[in-house]
């Protein structure tokens, strides 16, 4: 069976396929760095719980990451939204497909984003409460977002794998895996290496806001953060290159000469994460973040490089028809306007309240 | 068929998105309507500088934040995820369609949480004024979320303009956009209260507690009639077939709608109650209750809404299966297994069959029903089908019943699946029928001396076939009715009918003649018939033995509804009980002639093929309580008529009683169609692109049958039932057209779907009054000539009663079934319970098996040669290509 004749027909869309790329790269780079702030909190938040056994208070950088912990669950769910839609407007015949092959781990990601969201309430409102259960509690939300991780990378790289698809007539109950593709492991790898590193900057990042506050625990977060910034890159180096390896040939070849773009996108992108790392180990907290933002940027364009490599025998967004509607855009653009200038200010409402008086 | 399909077996039938969608919209809702409640209850507390209200809406924020932001939100996750899986072509054009509507709606999301999150974490700590205006921005934006998300929703039910043109704002804009809104928006406020209550009988104070759940049941009571008002006007917009299909077309939506109706009294009264000043001990799990209401109500809201898009999962563009209903004619002329783009099995062979069975089941059926769970499980639903029996239901499929779509496949791709699912799903293994071989009972034909007896006498029965049905318990169609007619001739050079002075007696054959010892007929006749017979006798006075009347009218001797049983009394089965017929002098009572004839009557009438239910007898024939019940259960369901229970009360339900049945001379309730038009019309739409099989698998004919009802010289030459009455098609549109002619439109319902086969067009189909307008023998037989190569009897029927074959007879008075015999039983007749037993009388009088007279053999009534072709038209012709034994 030609895998290619499996793949479903695309619907047609409304504006040039060039916009959607756009915001799906745009809205895809905010959700990583929430994703990275909570899964990468939840960890070293696990780290300080389980460092802290023994001891009668809770240490105060786990106290920071769950007051904030439930905000980055929020904001991960919320900003995962739109790279989601985007995601099925390009892909989503793949996605739908792969969707359906592993049904039944697809459906388990909101439950178990829900169990990990509701056990970081319990953990931020009960933390002191809790006393050691707490490292059950929030092992447990941990456990759940690595899960739901994994289903993610089964799932975004068996949307890539036509060849792999014909799983389906052997099993149509909807418990297929990807595990057999050999960049699954260092793919996921990668990504939560890269949130326990950005996780650790945020957490980094938050304790030099405090310190430049004249709150003296927040160098305790710096310190904290920035060693899982340092660890969490150079094991990224290793993954990396595994990741890379293990990539099929023609597709590597691209990222190592082959191609000038795919090329310089990985290698800037690799170069501006070594200067990330220099920079954290020298303490200097926001160019570290801002070479880490770079990072991700370049990796999230170097992804997209990727996936087009890999779907270029069947498939290209860019050949869908087009119906030219676009003032069901432009009201989006408008909403998208008013709603930031409205978060703009509830957040700065936020940040004045208990001081007008 | 884009898609490849989640094999979800007892999780299947929309039970995944039921169970995740109705908790998420039950909780979303609650996400809308409460965020005014939190604001307005805060505007409450702040005006009558009430802290304690201040500290009752913290609370109730708290608990609001817990379920709406984690529970609603992820949910609604879970409700994007689950239907990529489920109906993933359909959330493919939603997806596409209507991107930047979602996109909308996520910028709103963002503004919810964001503005969520700062009204909670600063209620003690902002300005009062601009901690309300916070309020009212998450109040806000969460209602424009809810007009984004049902401008999609209601755009799969009433797509409007966007059917014929597409584009963005003419689906969204949907003419039940507006009204659905609003009915929302006032069912989000009623549950705003729902939800406030669950935390206000929790206050420990009794003072303030009175009054928040005051407060709560204020918000629960008042926007209510403005619900059910915009519910109204929700469904006064909708269009026709949609109301109808919620009103009741659907048959699942008369338990559904009661419920919804019984549930809003419910909380509506649960509302009032809480005003009461309730104890805590009732006020606490009366809250509970009526969030259980709420969700309930709301989950019959939901499966309502679902329910009126049937067979629809975007309302006239996508079938709940995924198939577009522009790719339906391809799918049902060249197959859906080719059509689809995940199946294996693109050609059905033996080999693959239960594989291509199991990618049919996955492929059209899987979406709207489970292998044995708790949402539409197919497998009662055909537990009482056979391979046959699904086979034709699926034929019907979406034709009278619009809320399954039509089966979108080839017929082998629907013999297939209808063999996947009676043998694989339900294990059935399907006999093969077993052959009835006949049987020669025996036969004495009584003597006949040429040169000295005086008289012949001709007997037949005017039907060559009577049924019954024998679930007298529950209904009647036909009862026990066998009419026999007789014609005494005088011999001689110019024999003559004889009509008076002679007593035409009847006498069944020994060992029938107690048909009431295995028919339960006379136990019912009263509740049916209104009137007492005694066991034994028929509904026109007639026994088993007796007299024949002389109708005038006819020119014939007739015992008129024989009670006849094709039930022996000592056991079994036998359709053609025979008759001794004596003719006698009324005066001297001397002998004058005497004959047999069989009189036949069958209860193989095969309701049973798809209505469940073995044969009452011997595995032979009759109809089983089972089948009995589940014809009138279907009634029921369609019609909306109470039959099942009626005929439990003890009242048998008599069809003829509403629909006309001239067979009985019954003249129904002049609304509803006939009968004959109901029962073919209905069926035709099951049994479409068949030949005689259409006919045998309801009347006793079939070749492997114990009756074998058509037996004359036509199925000796090769024909069957439709060389005479058309396909099962054009005999149910020649009598819906007569219908339809007689001023009842509904037979057009019926007709909608039938293609006619024998002529090119509906308009050549002629309109036929059932019983009256019958095939004329001489369409074939013109000028009583051999007919003409491809001659049918189909679409010129005799004008009237007197012109029927079984009326007709010649100029002397002679009937034509005197010689030719009963109808379906022409001369020379084979019969499967003995070669002469349809032909004792040409056996008698001439001693072979042909029409009385033929092979100019005129000397059985004239005594002498004759050359004059009087009867009728070729009469003394020999006879043509049969064997003249």
């Amino acid at each position: 069976m030609d895998p290619g004749s499996l793949i479903p027909a695309a619907d047609a869309i409304p504006i040039a396929a060039g916009w959607f790329r756009l915001l799906l790269l745009a809205t895809f780079v905010l959700h990583l760095l929430a994703m990275n702030a909570m899964l990468g909190g939840a960890v070293i938040a696990l780290a300080q719980a389980l460092g802290g056994e023994g001891q009668p208070r809770v240490p105060p950088t786990e106290q920071a990451i769950a007051v904030k912990l439930p905000f980055t669950i929020a904001l991960t769910v919320n900003l995962g939204v739109p790279p989601l839609l985007f995601l099925q407007v390009h892909y989503g015949n793949l996605l739908y497909t792969s969707a359906v092959l592993m049904a039944a781990w697809w459906l388990s990601i909101f439950v178990l984003a829900m169990v990990a969201y509701y056990a970081a309430y319990v953990y931020d409102f009960r933390l002191a409460s809790l006393g050691r259960v707490r490292t059950l509690v929030i092992g447990l939300a941990v456990l759940c977002l690595l899960a739901v991780a994994f289903v993610f990378s089964n799932s975004m790289t068996l949307m890539l794998k036509p060849t792999a698809w014909t799983a389906y007539f052997a099993n149509p109950r909807g418990t297929n895996l990807n595990l057999a593709d050999p960049t699954l492991w260092p793919r996921y790898l990668h990504f939560v290496l890269a949130s326990l590193a950005v996780g650790g900057l945020g957490l980094a990042g938050l304790g030099s806001w405090r310190r430049r506050r004249g709150d003296l625990g927040g160098k305790e977060l710096v310190r904290v953060g920035l060693n899982w910034f340092i660890w969490g890159t150079l094991a990224q180096m290793a993954d990396g290159l595994w990741f890379l390896l293990s990539l099929p040939q023609e597709i590597m070849l691209l990222f190592l000469g082959g191609s000038v773009s795919h090329t310089a996108l990985l290698w800037l992108g690799v170069a501006m994460g070594v200067g990330a790392l220099v920079l954290a180990s020298k303490g200097r907290v926001p160019p570290a973040a801002a070479a880490a933002l770079g990072t991700v940027v370049l990796m999230a364009l170097t992804r997209d490089l990727l996936r087009a490599a890999y779907l270029k025998p069947f498939f290209s967004p860019e050949g869908l028809p087009v119906t030219a509607q676009a003032s069901p855009a432009l009201v989006f653009l408008a909403a998208l306007i008013v709603g930031s200038i409205l978060i703009f200010w509830l957040l700065r409402l936020a940040a004045g309240a208990g001081k007008e008086s | 068929m884009n898609y490849p399909v989640w094999e979800l077996g007892a999780w299947g039938g929309g039970w995944l998105i039921a169970l995740i969608a109705v908790a998420h919209v039950y909780v979303a809702h609650f996400a809308v309507g409460g965020g005014l409640f939190l604001v307005l209850t805060e505007t409450m507390g702040r005006r009558t500088n009430d802290p304690a209200v201040l500290d009752y809406t913290r609370r109730h924020a708290k608990f609001f934040l817990l379920l709406t932001m984690v529970f609603g939100g992820l949910s609604g996750v879970g409700i994007w995820l689950v239907i990529s899986v489920l109906h993933p072509s359909a959330t493919s054009v939603l997806i596409h369609d209507f991107v930047f509507a979602w996109a909308t709606e996520w910028v709103f999301f963002l503004v919810e949480i964001v503005s969520l999150f700062v009204y909670y974490y600063t209620f003690d700590k902002m300005v009062p004024s601009k901690h309300l205006l916070v309020g009212w921005i998450y109040a806000a934006a969460a209602w424009v979320s809810l007009l984004l998300v049902n401008g999609i929703i209601s755009f799969m039910l009433t797509p409007g303009g966007w059917l014929t043109g597409g584009g963005f704002w003419p689906g969204f804009l949907n003419p039940s956009l507006a009204p659905s809104t609003a009915f929302r928006t006032f069912l989000a406020l009623v549950l705003a209260g729902v939800y406030g209550l669950l935390t206000a009988v929790r206050i420990p104070e009794p003072g303030l507690r009175t009054k928040m759940v005051r407060w709560c049941a204020a918000w629960l009571l008042l926007p209510f009639l403005l619900m059910l008002a915009a519910g109204w006007w929700s469904l006064a917009v909708l269009p026709e077939s949609v109301r109808d299909m919620l009103l009741g077309a659907n048959p699942e939506m008369i338990a559904v709608g009661r419920v919804g109706v019984w549930l809003a009294a419910a909380l509506f009264l649960g509302g009032l109650l809480m005003v009461l000043r309730l104890p805590r001990t009732a006020s606490v799990p009366l809250a509970a209750l009526l969030l259980v209401i709420g969700l309930f109500y709301m989950g019959s809201f939901e499966w309502a809404r679902e329910a009126g898009r049937r067979p629809y999962i975007i309302y006239g563009h996508m079938y709940s299966n995924s198939l577009l209903l522009s790719q339906m004619p391809q799918a049902q002329a060249q197959g859906v297994l080719k059509l689809a783009r995940w199946s294996q099995n693109k050609q059905i062979t033996p080999e693959n069959r239960q594989q291509a069975g199991r990618e049919l089941y996955n492929l059209l059926c899987s979406s709207c029903h489970s292998v044995g769970g708790p949402m539409h499980d197919l497998l009662p639903l055909t537990a009482k089908y056979g391979g046959f029996g699904l086979d034709s239901q699926l034929d019907g499929m979406g034709k009278l019943l619009g809320y399954m779509p039509p089966f979108a496949g080839t017929r082998a791709e629907r013999q297939t699946l209808a063999d996947y699912i009676v043998r694989n799903l339900h294990g059935k293994q399907e006999e093969p029928a077993v052959e009835f071989k006949g049987q020669e009972l025996p036969l004495e034909i009584p003597p006949f001396d040429a040169h000295k007896d005086a008289y012949v006498l001709l007997c037949w029965n005017d039907l060559g076939m009577h049924c019954l049905t024998d679930d007298d318990q529950q209904l009647m169609i036909l009862p026990p009715a066998n009419t026999l007619q007789a014609q005494l001739i005088k011999r001689g050079e110019t024999p003559k009918l004889v009509s008076q002075g002679v007593e035409i007696s009847y006498a069944v054959e020994p060992g029938h003649s107690d048909p009431a010892k295995r028919l339960p007929f006379w136990r019912y006749a009263k509740a049916i018939f209104g009137k007492e017979l005694p066991p034994g006798v028929g509904l026109a006075g007639k026994g088993l033995n007796g007299s024949m009347d002389y109708d005038e009218k006819l020119g014939v001797y007739e015992a008129k509804f024989i009670p006849v049983s094709p039930y022996p009394d000592a056991g079994g089965f036998n359709p053609y009980p025979l008759f001794t017929i004596e003719a006698k002098d009324k005066q001297t009572g001397q002998l004058l002639a005497r004959t047999r004839v069989v009189a036949p009557v069958s209860s193989e009438v095969g309701c049973r093929n798809c209505h469940g239910g073995g044969w009452r007898v011997d595995n032979l024939a009759g109809m089983a309580s089972a089948t009995g019940e589940d014809i009138l259960a279907t009634h029921d369901r369609i019609n909306r008529t109470d039959f099942k229970r009626q005929a439990a009360a003890g009242k048998p339900v008599f069809c003829a009683s509403c629909h006309a049945d001239p067979a009985l001379g019954m003249a129904g309730d002049g609304k509803r169609l006939s009968f004959s038009a109901a029962i073919h019309g209905w069926h035709a739409n099951y049994l479409t692109q068949r030949g005689a099989e259409a006919c045998q698998a309801c009347h006793p004919d079939s070749p492997s049958g114990p009756t074998r009802c058509l037996r004359g010289l036509h199925v000796q030459m090769g024909q069957d039932c439709t060389n005479c009455h058309g396909f099962l098609e054009d005999h149910a549109l020649g009598l819906l057209k007569g219908e339809q002619a007689a001023g009842k439109p509904q037979a057009a319902a019926l007709m909608r779907h039938l293609q006619p086969r024998s002529v090119a067009s509906l308009a050549e189909v002629n309109p036929r009054a059932p019983w009256v307008n019958q095939p004329d023998c001489l369409n074939c037989h013109r000028d009583f000539a051999a007919p003409e190569a491809g001659a049918s009897g189909f679409n010129r029927w005799t004008k009237g009663a007197e012109e029927l074959y079984r009326v007709r007879g010649d100029e002397a008075g002679v009937k034509c079934a005197a010689c030719h015999g009963s109808p379906h039983a022409l001369y020379p007749a084979k019969n499967p319970y003995g070669r002469d037993r349809d032909v004792v009388q040409p056996r008698q009088y001439q001693g072979n098996a042909l029409p009385l007279g033929a092979n100019q053999n005129c000397k059985v009534c004239h005594t002498v040669e004759m050359d004059s072709e009087m009867h009728h038209p070729n009469s003394l012709r020999m006879v043509r290509s049969l064997s003249t034994d």
